[in-house]
């Protein structure tokens, strides 16, 4: 269980925070809640949380949190029946994340010039166990054309190759379908693909020993990367990646 | 009622349950037009059912919340990765749902037989049942050169020129497989019919179909007197090529050239080499569900890769002189020669 100081008496802390709820932007709202006051704020993809709790359940403050960011925000079996208190001032989301638990997870969406929205939250106690990521087997994909295309001469258009790991991913393609090149960029780093169209333009990707997620972005704007941060553990791991439209949020 | 049969197709086995006398109707006079052959016995033959068909059944309710997106044809596809519900006027092709058959049919009221609805959810079902088994639907024509054996394949949507092509090349007495739907495996697929190493392709369709346009267009067609009284339907004059063509029929092939054609209506065919990726590009493009079916999507987008390794592609931009067979046979050979220098 986390305590943390409470500096101000909680009757004032509400007041303060709905000071900050009207003088914020639209984002910002009350916190409907007794035991806390929370101002959530979304500045072109920075969120910044005030949180301001007094004994307050963590799984009550992590609801709301949930809403707001309209997030999945998961709390471990362990924590469930924590309570908090605390006195954040603005502060960036994950840093009052790890302030409402032992670990944290967060899932992201990224894409090209965007920054990283949060799309589920993982509050944990240690002893909780860590959800799965629908991460696949590296290779289970079955990408059997892959050593095909490496093995491509130069008069059929440049191989596609990749190499190296999460932390230094070199991708060359030529002139072939996204489809293709996301599922074999999935298949070695082992994560899940979704197709969400028939994705047969042809790209040029270029880009040699940069961080997996720099790597997959530079493929083509219309591909994502899901990806599990551990906020304790400073790790960041692909789960998935989505080829979209980015003109359309949902697929036809 | 309920009806198992074990069809053959493609070097693997299909066990299909009609649950009732329309169902088991629907699936005869279906299945007579694709090379699904029924087994003479139960050995080695699935006993999970591939494919379920019923009608008069309540469609069970489709989630909410799952992606969608319109399927050719008219319908709408429902999917959240895992399963998927095509709805055809009503009707539902279930794909993928948990404790069930791999798919299965549910027609609301029993369409008549010849109904293009029932027609595309029985090739919706059949073409999903197969994908799930690494069999995977091309939108294509396939004949094979004579001297070399290569397998051709002549890929595009409708009226793009395959039936064309394929009826004159199998008329200059080229072995052929079909002129519209083929499948495609890749070895290691624990496919018993495969026959090389890569990709093999099988014919669906059975009977040919050709435009009455074509059949204007082309005097070797119009001296054909078998052709003259066919009757038209749904567009075309379909006929049953394997009488017609001294070449004969082949139940496989391996593809060593692709080819993409594009009818012009100019007098001379002009072809030209396509990258892989080019390739490949076309080909996803023609094969939505190698992307819509997650469930199938590496593989499916893996043997279609194996085939753009395999063959060599080229597009043909097909003109009048292809009314000809031996104008065909010389376009064509010359793309094979070229493919075998490779």
């Amino acid at each position: 269980m986390m305590h943390v100081q409470m500096s101000r008496p909680f009757v004032a802390l509400a007041l303060i925070a709905g000071v900050a709820v009207s003088a914020s932007a639209a984002v910002a709202q009350t916190a409907p809640a007794k035991a806390y006051a929370m101002t959530v704020k979304n500045d072109d993809g920075f969120i910044n949380v005030t949180l301001k709790a007094r004994k307050a359940r963590v799984a009550d403050i992590a609801s709301d949190l949930g809403k707001r960011l309209r997030a999945d925000v998961v709390i471990g079996k362990d924590l469930a029946q924590d309570t908090v208190t605390l006195d954040m001032p603005s502060s960036p989301l994950e840093a009052v994340l790890q302030s409402l638990a032992p670990r944290v997870l967060v899932d992201y969406e990224i894409r090209q010039d965007a920054r990283p929205l949060p799309l589920a939250i993982h509050l944990l106690a240690p002893t909780d166990t860590e959800p799965t990521a629908n991460i696949v087997q590296r290779g289970a994909s079955q990408g059997v054309v892959i050593s095909g295309h490496t093995e491509e001469t130069a008069s059929d258009g440049e191989p596609v190759t990749i190499t190296g790991d999460l932390h230094q991913l070199s991708i060359a393609a030529k002139n072939q379908p996204l489809a293709l090149v996301a599922m074999m960029v999935a298949d070695m780093l082992g994560v899940t693909l979704d197709l969400n169209y028939p994705a047969g333009e042809l790209v040029v990707v270029d880009v040699d020993k940069l961080p997996a997620e720099d790597a997959v972005l530079s493929i083509s704007p219309n591909i994502r990367m899901h990806v599990r941060a551990d906020l304790s553990r400073a790790e960041r791991t692909p789960i998935k990646l989505i080829v979209t439209r980015t003109d359309a949020r949902a697929a036809r | 009622m309920t009806r198992r049969t074990t069809y053959h197709v493609a070097g693997g086995s299909l066990l299909v349950e009609a649950r009732d006398a329309w169902s088991a109707d629907a699936v005869d006079a279906l299945f007579a037009g694709w090379y699904l052959t029924p087994a003479d016995d139960a050995g080695g033959v699935p006993t999970a059912p591939a494919i379920v068909l019923e009608s008069g059944a309540a469609p069970g309710a489709i989630p909410s919340g799952l992606q969608a997106f319109d399927v050719a044809g008219g319908g709408t596809c429902y999917t959240d990765g895992r399963a998927s519900y095509i709805d055809i006027a009503g009707s539902i092709v279930a794909i993928g749902l948990p404790d069930r058959a791999d798919v299965e049919v549910w027609v609301d009221d029993p369409l008549p037989l010849e109904s293009p609805a029932l027609t595309r959810l029985v090739t919706y079902a059949l073409s999903a049942a197969l994908r799930q088994r690494r069999r995977f639907e091309l939108h294509s024509g396939a004949v094979i050169e004579p001297e070399s054996g290569t397998g051709v394949l002549i890929a595009g949507p409708s009226g793009s020129g395959k039936s064309t092509m394929a009826v004159h090349l199998a008329a200059a007495g080229w072995p052929f497989l079909t002129d519209d739907v083929l499948l495609l495996g890749v070895e290691g697929n624990d496919a018993p019919g495969t026959t090389t190493d890569g990709v093999t392709a099988w014919p669906l369709r059975r009977r040919f179909a050709i435009t009455p346009q074509t059949y204007a267009a082309s005097r070797f067609l119009q001296a054909r007197a078998a052709l003259e009284d066919l009757e038209v339907q749904e567009g075309k004059r379909p006929f049953t090529p394997h009488a017609m063509f001294a070449g004969g029929f082949r139940d496989r092939c391996r593809p060593g050239v692709l080819l993409f054609p594009e009818l012009t209506g100019e007098a001379r065919t002009a072809v030209a080499r396509l990258a892989a990726g080019e390739a490949m590009a076309r080909l996803i493009r023609m094969s939505p569900w190698s992307c819509y079916d997650r469930a199938t999507a590496p593989q499916h987008l893996a043997a279609l890769a194996a085939l753009t390794k395999q063959a060599v592609a080229y597009t043909v931009r097909a003109g009048r002189d292809l009314l000809e067979p031996s104008a065909s046979v010389d376009v064509v050979a010359g793309c094979v020669r070229e493919a075998g220098d490779r």
